[in-house]
């Protein structure tokens, strides 16, 4: 019951012209074994004196009072009759066409949407690899099972189920001996490829190793010459080869065993058809149009029964697909259940206890942290590699969310707050920057798509970009990302910047992103700032004091907890970790003047 | 994203580990294994070949021709057998038409009976025949396959590093699986079916004439159409479905894009604006995949009905020569001549279809034999053979491009005795890696010479000089395998022991105790469950063990935490310890420390010297080390 929910969960919307393709195709499946009876009909009723098997309302189309007439009108009635099955058949196809590329547009665009609205914390875990067979792959498996397998098996079942009504008709005993061994074909066909699955995946595993062999010595080309070892690769290569080969080998035969078995009892069951129906035609039990008409549709029972066989046994592949869908599509998305308000930010911050520890880890990022910073102050941050920086912001923001403690913007808790507004007010200038696969322009502008040009120019101005821009053939319409210009790391930086810039925040949080900048770009930046956004709340992240040094306040985060906390005299004043490293950093200056001053 | 790694960087190895496995497990358990069950199943109707055609048919063929040479008899008896089936095929409706004229009709039951006897043991036979000769043929096309990946990947290892360089990785990979692949598809499915397929078509025509000529030529008047209409249907769908295959790499491009940049998405508020860009993609490939199947969906009624028609033709106008009594036809003649017009009929409508998977078998064999035929970098090798350098070096008036007349070094001159330690420092693509490149001959200098030991380098035997030079990466390259494994590449003779003895100098024996497996540990993907920092101590063990005299280190540019940067550095200068070494140089330390610094600017080596030489010229050095690498100091200490 579960299965088939999850199998016609994704046809919502579909599920009428789902319905008409599939009453379609019963309609002509019956037609489709209404034609041997043609035959039937002219061997035992146009040339014989038999009782015609057609159908009435087409027997009525055939009446002639001579055998010429009569072969002409059933000529032209089967031409009618098969044009109006091609008919048919296509526009099954077309509703056919129709839905399956509907089902699968609704499915991309669910699971985009979903994909976009998980959380960080889920992204973070996932493999960008995976997720994109996800929405290509699995949407696809899916695809051909509701628009070829799915459909394949009603066809078949209908196929064989109005092939046997018709030869019942024509003769019950002639029947049975007809199908008599047929299920023994299906079940055998079902059980095979039950069976020989595990096959299919153990030659996929072997290929798949003898590809990681490959991809790693063609990846390595210049470690396996450094060590000249190419001899050694030849060897692991031929190694996995032959795996490969032998077990691909082994399937072959299984599915060689398959094919001829299955050949061997279809075989027999037309043997067992010819040997009764020459028996029954000659003591008269059935016409000799009755016999042509069996042997066609005994084609019509074993075949299908065979296929029937194999699709069921591979039902299980969808089965995979649908679950790993299932799996994204059952994870809550961040934006489910979040808070509406969407109050006007000020900028007042406040940390409350804060805590915070990732999934899968043992020991807390963030532990009891507490500060607050007020409108329009600057803050600073600093602190080693992992000492929770960067956690920190990602928490202000909601991209992880706490597991202790409080964080208040305004005197209001975030939680409370809508994770989209949240954001939007609050900006963050990333170390290693994203640029999309658009204009310089389209890039400044992502966050406001209405910015006038002038603005970005100002912007990117500010941001010192705009020399750099002039220099480019394209300026401003300049393709960057991927699949455009590479932009050295500290124009990157310097785009992320003026992106921040087009509009006013009252938040701005500058991710250790000043320090691709060099010490006058940064000042430069920073007195822009504070000219035009005196208002704004700054957080700065950075290793390099002299950017901290001019901040209201600076805290030194280690290992997950606020060391110090304090005005840059103060910290000094303090002989603790911040002037340790101010020693450091000074002394470092120091040294370069020295030099200089050696040198000369 | 970094600052997401970072939390990451002290978490225990056991977690990370199970981690990754159990997104292997996960990955392998779910992994889609339909491609395979294609092409047992004979491949998928829709599957298109979107690459070129063969240049050289004639000679591609050939070539295959002469790996299958290997199994004459294989061949003899597919082509036998296939031979046999299709002329028995041709012949069954034949016997069956007599059955009816001369036994049924009449009644005639012993001789009925014993038609049906001949009837079905030829049929049993005809069935056999056919499973030997397919199977015989898929053995001799995996085998033929195997054969030529085997070919294809020895060459690979004997070509020189230009080739990899020129062709980029996925291309190479595609050529020893999608096109292998494509071989084995056409050999294994297209042989067997072209030949029953031609014999079906010229014993059915042939028959047709024998049973009743003028029926066979009603039969024949659809030729014409039946070949036009398939060719022509054939183009438009290939058309529809190599369209939709492109925009459904579209919409791949915008899923890799915003997942991979999912952060920058969630902070920008993009998820509107990049669901809406998405829609708009996903309804153009909607349209386009409506629009293939369409195509290709008019093809099998149309075939079906002009097979009815042809069904019904033969009926009539046997049935009004049977009535007007023109010539001599049978209820037997007539159902025998249904039979084979279907049999006539069939091949002719696969026929594009076989066409096409000919073709792409062709343009893949041709691609993999162009590969194949690639000149290996040892024919043009030295003969001298060296069991152990001295050590000492130099460059003469060295200039060299990677293409012709543009030169990446000019005119560079330098010496290294024995022991020394020569640091190479100058911005990004000055030409550092180049001059390491002509050094252990992945690249031979255009102009001037390079000796070691005071013999010209290209004298040696190339892989005798790269046994005896070391190379640490940046790039680690670790292998798939265990720990243990990457470390005993760096020489397979070494036992045990001797592994574990150079893991310990080199600092890496502590933290490889530490994981789960210690030195059985797994690696996946290039040791993405190992920190960066700890691939780069495996890959110092590995070169150390190979025992160099001479030495080339990538500086690692990436930041490590400054524990293992402190092991990191001092197992490299162990490393380095008695041996010449040259380090394109990133950190200052190891700047300092060297006997020689060379400064290259533009493929131009401007200065060289000591540190306090350098220094004093106030040159390009003294600029590049104020500037670059102040700031690497503030980083160094450790905030």
């Amino acid at each position: 019951m579960k299965r088939l929910k999850q199998f016609t969960k994704w046809m919502k919307g579909n599920l009428l012209i789902f319905n008409i393709a599939i009453v379609l195709l019963i309609g002509l499946q019956y037609f489709r074994t209404l034609t041997p009876l043609f035959v039937t009909h002219i061997v035992d009723s146009v040339f014989g004196n038999e009782e015609s098997v057609l159908p009435g309302f087409i027997e009525n189309l055939v009446q002639a009072n001579t055998i010429q007439k009569q072969l002409l009108l059933v000529a032209v009635v089967f031409v009618l009759f098969t044009l109006f099955r091609v008919l048919i058949m296509f526009g099954r196809r077309l509703i056919n066409a129709v839905f399956t590329e509907n089902i699968a547009y609704n499915m991309r665009n669910t699971l985009y949407d979903k994909l976009q609205n998980l959380s960080f914390t889920y992204h973070s875990h996932a493999e960008t690899g995976d997720l994109i067979q996800r929405c290509t792959t699995d949407v696809e498996t899916y695809r051909v099972f509701i628009g070829e397998q799915l459909i394949e098996v009603f066809r078949l079942l209908f196929l064989i189920g109005f092939a046997i009504f018709q030869m019942n008709k024509l003769s019950p005993t002639m029947t049975l001996y007809a199908i008599i061994i047929t299920p023994i074909i299906f079940l055998t066909s079902l059980i095979y490829f039950m069976l020989v699955k595990k096959h299919f995946k153990i030659v996929e595993e072997a290929e798949g190793s003898m590809t990681t062999t490959l991809q790693e010595s063609v990846t390595g080309i210049r470690v396996v010459k450094a060590f000249a070892s190419e001899q050694h690769e030849i060897d692991k290569f031929d190694k996995k080869s032959m795996d490969y080969y032998e077990k691909d080998y082994t399937l072959l035969k299984l599915m060689a065993i398959y094919w001829g078995s299955t050949d061997f009892v279809i075989f027999i069951q037309y043997a067992f058809t010819l040997s009764f129906g020459i028996y029954f035609t000659t003591e008269g039990v059935i016409t000799l149009g009755t016999f042509i008409a069996f042997l066609t549709y005994i084609g019509m029972v074993v075949w299908p029964l065979r296929r029937l066989g194999r699709i069921v046994g591979d039902f299980g592949k969808t089965t995979v697909a649908l679950d790993r869908l299932d799996e994204i599509m059952d994870k809550v998305s961040e934006h489910d259940n979040d808070a509406q308000n969407t109050p006007k930010i000020e900028g007042d911050i406040q940390f409350k206890n804060v805590s915070f520890t990732f999934e899968d880890a043992s020991t807390p990022l963030l532990n009891d942290v507490s500060f607050s910073v007020k409108k329009g102050e600057t803050l600073a941050i600093v602190g080693k590699t992992g000492s929770g920086k960067s956690t920190l912001t990602n928490l202000l923001i909601r991209l992880l969310e706490i597991d202790d403690g409080e964080i208040l913007i305004d005197g209001k808790n975030i939680q409370d707050i809508n994770k989209k507004h949240l954001r939007k007010h609050i900006g963050i200038i990333m170390q290693e920057p994203f640029l999309y696969s658009r204009t310089l322009q389209e890039n400044i502008g992502i966050m406001n798509e209405n910015a006038p040009t002038d603005k970005i120019h100002q912007a990117a101005s500010i941001a010192a970009l705009h020399d750099d821009v002039q220099e480019l053939e394209r300026g401003y319409n300049t393709i960057v990302g991927e699949r455009g210009v590479t932009l050295s790391g500290g124009q990157k930086q310097r785009v992320a910047i003026a992106r921040m810039l087009i509009d006013s925040k009252p938040v701005l949080i500058f991710d250790d992103s000043l320090s691709a900048v060099d010490t006058e770009t940064d000042i430069q930046i920073r007195n822009a700032l504070d000219e035009y956004w005196q208002d704004t709340t700054v957080f700065i992240i950075t290793h390099r004091i002299t950017t901290a040094m001019e901040a209201d306040k600076i805290i030194v985060l280690e290992e997950g907890k606020v060391k110090e906390m304090g005005t840059h005299k103060q910290l000094l004043k303090n002989k603790g970790l911040y002037s340790e490293l101010w020693d450091i950093q000074t002394n470092i200056e120091y040294d370069y003047e020295k030099i200089k001053e050696g040198v000369r | 994203m970094t600052n997401n790694k970072d939390p990451y960087q002290d978490i225990d190895h056991t977690k990370t580990i199970l981690n990754k496995q159990q997104v292997k497990e996960r990955l392998e358990k779910t992994k889609d294994y339909s491609k395979i069950l294609n092409t047992r199943a004979g491949g998928g109707r829709h599957r298109v070949y979107l690459g070129n055609k063969a240049t050289d048919k004639i000679g591609t063929i050939k070539r295959i021709w002469n790996y299958l040479g290997n199994y004459r008899y294989g061949l003899i008896t597919v082509v036998f057998f296939i031979f046999l089936t299709s002329l028995l095929a041709v012949y069954l409706p034949r016997l069956f038409g007599i059955t009816i004229d001369r036994y049924l009709k009449v009644k005639d039951i012993s001789g009925a009976y014993r038609m049906a006897g001949i009837i079905i043991t030829i049929a049993l036979f005809n069935s056999i025949a056919r499973f030997i000769g397919r199977y015989t043929m898929t053995i001799i096309a995996q085998k033929t396959v195997a054969k030529i990946r085997q070919d294809a990947f020895d060459k690979l290892q004997i070509l020189p590093v230009k080739y990899y360089d020129q062709n980029q990785s996925g291309d190479i990979i595609s050529k020893l699986t999608n096109d292998v692949d494509l071989i084995s598809n056409s050999l294994s499915s297209v042989t067997t079916e072209l030949i029953s397929s031609i014999i079906l078509l010229i014993g059915s025509l042939i028959m047709m004439f024998i049973v009743n000529y003028i029926l066979a030529l009603v039969v024949l008047i659809f030729v014409p159409i039946m070949i036009l209409f398939t060719i022509k249907i054939g183009k438009i769908t290939k058309k529809g479905f190599v369209k939709q295959q492109k925009h459904l790499g579209n919409l791949n491009g915008i899923v890799e894009e915003s997942i991979s940049g999912i952060e920058v998405l969630k902070l920008y508020n993009q998820e509107e604006e990049t669901l809406n860009e998405f829609q708009d993609k996903n309804v153009e490939l909607r349209n386009a995949g409506f629009k293939a199947q369409v195509f290709a969906g008019i093809v099998m009624p149309v075939i079906g009905f002009i097979n009815n028609l042809i069904y019904v033709l033969i009926i009539i106008t046997g049935g009004l020569l049977f009535v007007f009594s023109i010539g001599t036809v049978t209820v037997g003649d007539i159902s025998a001549m249904t039979q084979y017009a279907r049999q006539f009929v069939q091949p002719i409508s696969n026929l594009s279809q076989m066409f096409n998977t000919i073709q792409q078998g062709l343009a893949g064999a041709e691609r993999v034999f162009n590969l194949i035929d690639e000149t290996s970098e040892y024919e043009q090798d030295g003969t001298q053979f060296s069991n152990a350098f001295k050590g000492s070096v130099t460059f003469e008036n060295i200039t060299f491009g990677y293409e012709k007349d543009q030169a990446v070094l000019h005119d560079i001159t330098f010496d290294a005795a024995p022991g020394e330690i020569i640091a190479i420092v100058g911005p990004t693509g000055s030409g550092k890696t180049t001059i390491i490149n002509l050094l252990n001959r992945f690249y031979d200098p255009d102009e001037g010479e390079i000796t070691i030991d005071n013999i010209s380098s290209i004298n040696y035997k190339k892989d005798n000089l790269r046994a005896k030079i070391g190379v640490v990466l940046q790039d680690t390259n670790l292998f798939s395998g265990t720990i243990f494994d990457n470390i005993h590449y760096g020489d397979q003779t070494a036992t045990k022991e001797e592994v574990i003895k150079t893991s310990k100098i080199a600092n890496a024996h502590d933290f490889i105790m530490k994981l789960p497996h210690q030195y059985e540990t797994e690696i996946y993907e290039g040791g993405e469950n190992l920190s960066h920092g700890e691939r780069q101590l495996i890959s110092i063990a590995r070169t150390l063990l190979s025992n160099p005299d001479i030495l080339i280190l990538d500086e690692a540019t990436s930041s490590v935490d400054t524990r293992t940067e402190f092991h990191i550095q001092e197992s490299m200068r162990l490393l380095m310890k008695g041996r010449t070494s040259f380090v394109i140089a990133h950190r200052l330390q190891t700047i300092r420390d060297a006997d020689k610094i060379l400064v290259i600017h533009d493929g131009k080596l401007i200065e060289q010297g000591s540190h306090q030489e350098l220094l004093k010229l106030e040159g390009f050095y003294h600029d590049l080390y104020t500037t670059q690498f102040k700031e690497e100091k503030i980083r160094e200490s450790g905030y």
